[in-house]
């Protein structure tokens, strides 16, 4: 359980009553079909509690369809939901302690800002006085307390995100379902609101699904991420581990940029050490470390991993490769500078920090690429 | 201003100049000849309420209780059978909608009094609905459906439906069905998802379809003179009579100005009644 430091006693800190369950939500073989399109196959997931758990992908690859499974709005062809150790696969969505903060926001037009962050509490029945303090704690935590008595239409597209967020919170759910909450927004909002999101939920220690086709806002704001492909799971973990240790090319070119480099078949390096032969030239690989088995099909090296030298240095040292270009395009991106540099083998991107000793490269100019032994990443397809 | 000038010329020479006829007639007497005549009078009003020459005898206030009743009750009818109906037809898949909405105004391509005979025939003993209701022991065999107040509702339901159910679509094909699952993800049953998601959406067209079948429905006197038996007055052919065989147009007018009034104090009672559905943060 994340600390909830700074939470209203009484009002917004669940009771920690029975034991505490390890996962919050866990899905098992999850599958579910659209007719002949299969949106989702055999997933399987746990989310910890008090854990900000992102599901990343491309659009149509069931990451919505994951989320509305948990929330009760859609049901499974296969597989089981668990929510907070009961299981919910076929409970309707009135019965699961869940809350969904929708994309278009789904904020009641008729009623006013208060009203909608009261609709949950008053369906429970929970007496006026609570009912009022804990929409008025809300309100706060959220910054919409002078909103109150509009209604929806009068409101800014950062409100109504504000609103819907604060209608979902104040059920205390074990689990908050964000369906791209930030997706309609600029942005600059959306930036500031992931921020104010990640801290809202640490303060709260509340369990939260993020549903999101942008991986920055993905890496920026979860505790883990769950990259989804054609309704399959693709990878999970820890954003940094994500991004440093991508399991397949679809991870690998999905977060962040990537220098993928097909392998042309096993090679020996120097000494006879294992090697991987490469339109670059030999990479160093350790058998033991492939999962498969196998040699993999693909290497994976990030464009901020490989340095740009004045002249090549003593090959072979090292392990690390030594590649002579040029500088065909460089696009100045703020904090770095963005290269595209042609070389014999094979094109490369290349960032560095801007403002670098030298000042920037310009197209044309011949350069040597060092890419170390260690940047190399083997992928599975 | 310019484009307004003959709709309002047309309302006033149409609509308004024959009303002010109306309201004016019914403060005059009847002549001798049934024609009409001075003096002014409040007399018709008098006799409306009960006060005729035979002492009190509250026959009009009666038919129009009974008129307004058999507005309402049929309204509601229309409005338990039309809203199932309204949200299915909006659920189809776009080329069956055209033609359910077909189906549902097939019935106005055949005259009303065909339509009453019809169910006649139908609610007839010999018929196969009286047939089904007595092999369902419903009613002893041989039984005629009618007259009676049942058959009366079944028709006026069925001859009304269209009005309710045609506004009413526009507004279901309109809805926002994540509103739905907002409410039930907050905790909403299936009756308080309605209640509270989908009724204030629908709400503008389900009053004016609950407008639209009360106010011919209230003046509806065919289909329960040739179904409900018993010769039951109406507002209806209570109007009729003094125009035509009684030759009491000011009475017939009297009648008609205190009908209008009850239409349109039951109109916004019922709009008052929709508007209220539609309220904020009003949970029950």
């Amino acid at each position: 359980m994340v600390a909830r430091e700074g939470a209203q006693p009484g009002t917004l800190a669940r009771a920690a009553d029975g034991p505490p369950a390890e996962a919050a939500v866990a899905v098992t073989a999850l599958s579910r079909r659209f007719g002949a399109v299969v949106a989702l196959d055999q997933v399987s997931l746990e989310v910890r509690r008090g854990e900000f758990f992102s599901l990343l992908g491309p659009s149509g690859c069931g990451k919505t369809t994951l989320l509305r499974l948990i929330a009760g709005l859609d049901q499974p062809d296969a597989g089981a939901v668990i929510i907070g150790g009961r299981p919910a696969t076929h409970l309707p969505p009135h019965q699961r302690p869940v809350n969904t903060v929708f994309q278009s926001y789904a904020l009641f037009p008729h009623l006013s800002v208060r009203d909608n962050v009261a609709f949950g509490l008053r369906l429970r029945k929970v007496p006026a006085a609570e009912c009022a303090r804990r929409v008025r704690a809300v309100m706060e935590l959220t910054r919409i307390t002078e909103l109150a008595d509009r209604r929806p239409a009068q409101l800014s597209g950062g409100q109504k995100q504000r609103v819907a967020l604060a209608r979902a919170v104040v059920n205390e759910p074990e689990v908050l379902l964000l369906d791209e909450p930030l997706g309609a927004l600029d942005a600059g909002l959306r930036r500031e609101l992931r921020g104010e999101l990640r801290a809202l939920q640490r303060r709260l220690g509340l369990t939260c699904i993020l549903v999101t086709h942008d991986q920055e806002e993905a890496l920026a704001v979860s505790d883990r991420i769950g990259i989804l492909r054609a309704g399959r799971l693709e990878q999970v973990g820890p954003p940094a581990r994500l991004y440093d240790q991508p399991r397949t090319r679809f991870v690998a070119g999905f977060l962040g940029a990537c220098n993928l480099v097909p392998v042309l078949g096993a090679a020996s390096g120097p000494a006879g050490a294992p090697a991987l032969e490469t339109p670059h030239g030999a990479v160093a690989w350790s058998p033991a470390a492939a999962a498969g088995g196998g040699p993999p099909r693909t290497l994976a090296v990030r464009p901020e991993n490989i340095e740009l030298v004045p002249a090549p240095g003593p090959a072979g040292e090292n392990g690390d490769l030594w590649l002579r270009g040029q500088v065909r395009e460089a696009v100045f991106a703020g904090a770095q500078m963005q290269y595209q540099i042609e070389t014999p083998g094979g094109w490369w991107r290349v960032h560095q920090p801007a403002g670098q000793a030298g000042g920037p490269l310009t197209a044309g100019v011949p350069v040597t690429l060092r890419v170390p032994a260690a940047a190399w990443r083997m992928l599975e397809d | 201003m310019l484009t307004a000038g003959p709709g309002l010329l047309w309302l006033a020479v149409f609509f308004y100049l024959p009303l002010a006829l109306i309201l004016g007639v019914s403060f005059l007497s009847r002549g001798e000849l049934g024609e009409i005549t001075r003096p002014f009078t409040l007399e018709n009003y008098r006799r409306l309420l009960g006060f005729g020459l035979l002492g009190f005898e509250p026959l009009y206030p009666q038919i129009l209780v009974r008129s307004l009743g058999l507005g309402l009750v049929s309204t509601l009818g229309c409005v338990l059978a039309g809203l199932p109906l309204a949200f299915f037809i909006a659920r189809l898949p776009p080329r069956w909608k055209t033609a359910a909405l077909t189906l549902v105004v097939i019935p106005f391509w055949t005259n009303l009094l065909v339509r009453t005979y019809a169910w006649q025939v139908l609610l007839a003993p010999e018929g196969w609905l009286a047939r089904l209701a007595a092999a369902l022991g419903l009613v002893p065999a041989g039984t005629a459906l009618y007259p009676g107040v049942g058959a009366v509702l079944v028709a006026m339901v069925c001859d009304f439906l269209p009005f309710l159910v045609l506004p009413l679509y526009a507004s279901v094909e309109k809805v926002d069905w994540t509103l739905a699952e907002a409410a039930a993800d907050l905790g909403a049953r299936r009756w308080q998802v309605f209640r509270h998601a989908l009724l204030p959406q629908i709400q503008p067209g389900l009053a004016a379809g609950a407008v639209l079948v009360f106010l011919p429905a209230t003046g509806q006197f065919v289909i329960p003179d040739l179904l409900g038996g018993a010769r039951t007055v109406l507002l209806g052919n209570a109007i009729q009579q003094q125009f035509g065989p009684g030759l009491d147009w000011p009475f017939g007018a009297a009648i008609a100005t205190v009908g209008l009034a009850a239409v349109l104090a039951g109109m916004g009672v019922l709009r008052r009644l929709a508007g209220r559905h539609a309220g904020e943060g009003e949970f029950g």
